[in-house]
């Protein structure tokens, strides 16, 4: 196949064309810059960034977690390590320590999609420097972040995980026969949405953050 | 002969020569930032700005980090070589300053009540100097690659120094026909005639071209950079220099900027000469900065075509030079000889 090419212009030729790029850095020189001066600009962040894990901390100063230590079996980077202790509140047990080494955790998130008591979450937080590696084990008190700022990602992460929820509603089997749903009933995935819409938010309770009363 | 030393002479010589001298490697300096600064303005971005302000106090952050960076010295490299090479492209490209006038007329300096003209040597035979020096800037390059014991070092060690040999001729016959007009080889004279019958640009503008694409090959500047050339020889002739070495090549590199653009002030464009403004009614700190103005922006034209141009190919380089520019040059400097005769 031959090459089209197209024969050079007088000004071309004489490499007087040169003058037009010129013109067109010059010109750009006076224009407006698009650059985000970062550490002054924070980055925007959308609820499905998945940050530093952080611990969920009730309106009145509790922790949510009941150390039931899933988070940390699932971890796959063995960055969680929990001490549980007994509480005289109605969960009955909440963490004495709770840490995570930044070091090791790689951000995958899986202790947020396995928490059945939605008390560790991805937050926005993706700064992560220091001088030191014993700052980046944070203990309880420095993973712990009131929900009010965790609000955005937990909504979000019940729009994706809700339908693995055994408190979803079930779906309508007549609805769609080749879905999950019509698989046996022990299934535990069953979607409470539509399952052809993935990721659908959800219309579910949970939205509402509940936070149960003590007796 | 040598009965008396005048020793406020030798002062006053002493301090023109660490003017500038010291102004050639500042600018050198401020160059660094300059090239960083436009080139992000040119694509949009901010450039370095954290650094003292506006980022002003880069370049002394970086002559920092290079003086605590580790020296890394090749196996099998030639050790006298290899740590003479920086110095002889540095120091002769700090050297070509010296007989560039950096203003017109003479300046008396205070407390010594010496009379000197405005430049660090008043050479008869300037311009002859000035090439003759300019021209040993390539054995650093040359001796650079070849000591370092990497190929891509001597590939582009080698390029360099063809295409500084063909280059440095459209220069000279560019700089004759410049030298032509004035009747004089020394540069305070070229600027003297030039102030009195007209900046050589007007007279010689074929020349002036001629010069201006010679003098990027000369400093080995985009689009002519085939002795750094990064996509092809990963960095030319210093890809194997570290810390305080490759900063001397860096110095050398914006000092013979700072000499070409300089010099073609000089020769061109009537050196510390204000328009419409007789040498006689022009006071020297006005002819400095007139001087210092032409010369910046050259000096930014090095910068502008840098970051617009691409590279050209080697053997488009070349022809460039030998079938165009040394042509024109000659047939330039011919006429230019016939009309001066029958004129």
């Amino acid at each position: 196949m031959a090459i089209q090419t197209r024969s050079l212009s007088w000004m071309e030729r004489v490499y007087l064309s040169l003058l037009k790029g010129l013109g067109i850095t010059f010109r750009t020189m006076f224009r407006k810059h698009i650059v985000r001066k970062y550490p002054e600009e924070p980055i925007p962040r959308s609820p499905i960034t998945r940050g530093q894990p952080r611990l969920a901390q009730n309106e009145d100063g509790t922790t949510r977690c009941v150390s039931c230590g899933l988070c940390e079996f699932v971890c796959p980077a063995y960055a969680i390590t929990i001490t549980g202790g007994e509480t005289e509140r109605f969960i009955e047990r909440e963490p004495k320590e709770f840490q995570i080494d930044m070091l090791r955790c790689i951000l995958c998130g899986f202790c947020e999609e396995v928490c059945p008591k939605e008390a560790i979450f991805m937050s926005d937080e993706l700064e992560f420097a220091g001088p030191t590696r014993a700052e980046h084990v944070l203990d309880k008190q420095a993973l712990l972040r009131p929900i009010s700022k965790l609000r955005q990602r937990i909504e979000f992460s019940n729009s994706i995980y809700n339908r693995w929820r055994r408190t979803a509603l079930p779906a309508d089997p007549a609805k769609n026969p080749a879905g999950p749903a019509a698989e046996p009933p022990v299934a535990i995935g069953v979607p409470h949405t539509d399952p052809t819409v993935r990721n659908a938010p959800s219309q579910d309770s949970n939205k509402n953050l509940p936070t149960r009363r003590e007796p | 002969m040598f009965s008396a030393i005048d020793w406020s002479l030798v002062a006053a010589m002493l301090l023109i020569t660490a003017l500038a001298f010291g102004g050639t490697v500042a600018v050198a300096g401020a160059m660094s930032l300059a090239e960083r600064r436009v080139s992000a303005w040119m694509q949009f971005r901010i450039g370095p700005n954290r650094v003292g302000p506006f980022g002003l106090l880069q370049p002394v952050a970086d002559l920092i980090k290079f003086l605590f960076k580790e020296e890394v010295m090749p196996e099998g490299a030639h050790p006298v070589l290899f740590r003479l090479a920086p110095a002889l492209a540095a120091i002769p490209a700090m050297m070509t300053f010296a007989v560039v006038p950096f203003g017109i007329g003479n300046v008396t300096i205070p407390f010594l009540g010496i009379d000197r003209p405005l430049v660090v040597a008043n050479l008869p035979v300037g311009a002859l100097y000035f090439l003759a020096i300019g021209s040993l800037g390539v054995y650093g390059i040359i001796l650079g690659g070849w000591a370092s014991n990497n190929k891509f070092s001597l590939l582009g060690s080698v390029r360099s120094s063809a295409q500084m040999l063909s280059y440095e001729l459209s220069l000279t016959l560019a700089m004759a026909a410049a030298i032509l007009m004035s009747g004089s080889l020394q540069p305070m004279e070229i600027v003297r005639h030039q102030a009195e019958h007209g900046w050589n640009v007007i007279y010689q503008p074929i020349a002036f071209v001629v010069f201006l694409i010679a003098m990027f090959a000369e400093t080995n500047r985009h689009p002519f950079d085939f002795a750094e050339c990064e996509p092809e020889l990963v960095g030319g002739f210093h890809t194997e220099y570290s810390s305080m070495k490759f900063a001397l090549f860096f110095v050398g590199e914006y000092s013979a900027m700072v000499g070409m653009s300089g010099m073609i002030t000089t020769l061109f464009l009537g050196g510390g000469h204000v328009p419409f403004l007789a040498i006689e009614h022009t006071p020297w700190w006005l002819s400095v900065l007139a001087f210092a103005v032409k010369t910046g922006f050259f000096l930014f034209l090095y910068l502008w075509v840098r970051w617009s141009l691409p590279r050209f190919r080697y053997d488009q380089l070349m022809d460039l030079g030998w079938y165009k520019l040394i042509p024109v040059a000659l047939a330039n400097l011919a006429v230019t000889g016939v009309l001066k005769v029958i004129l």
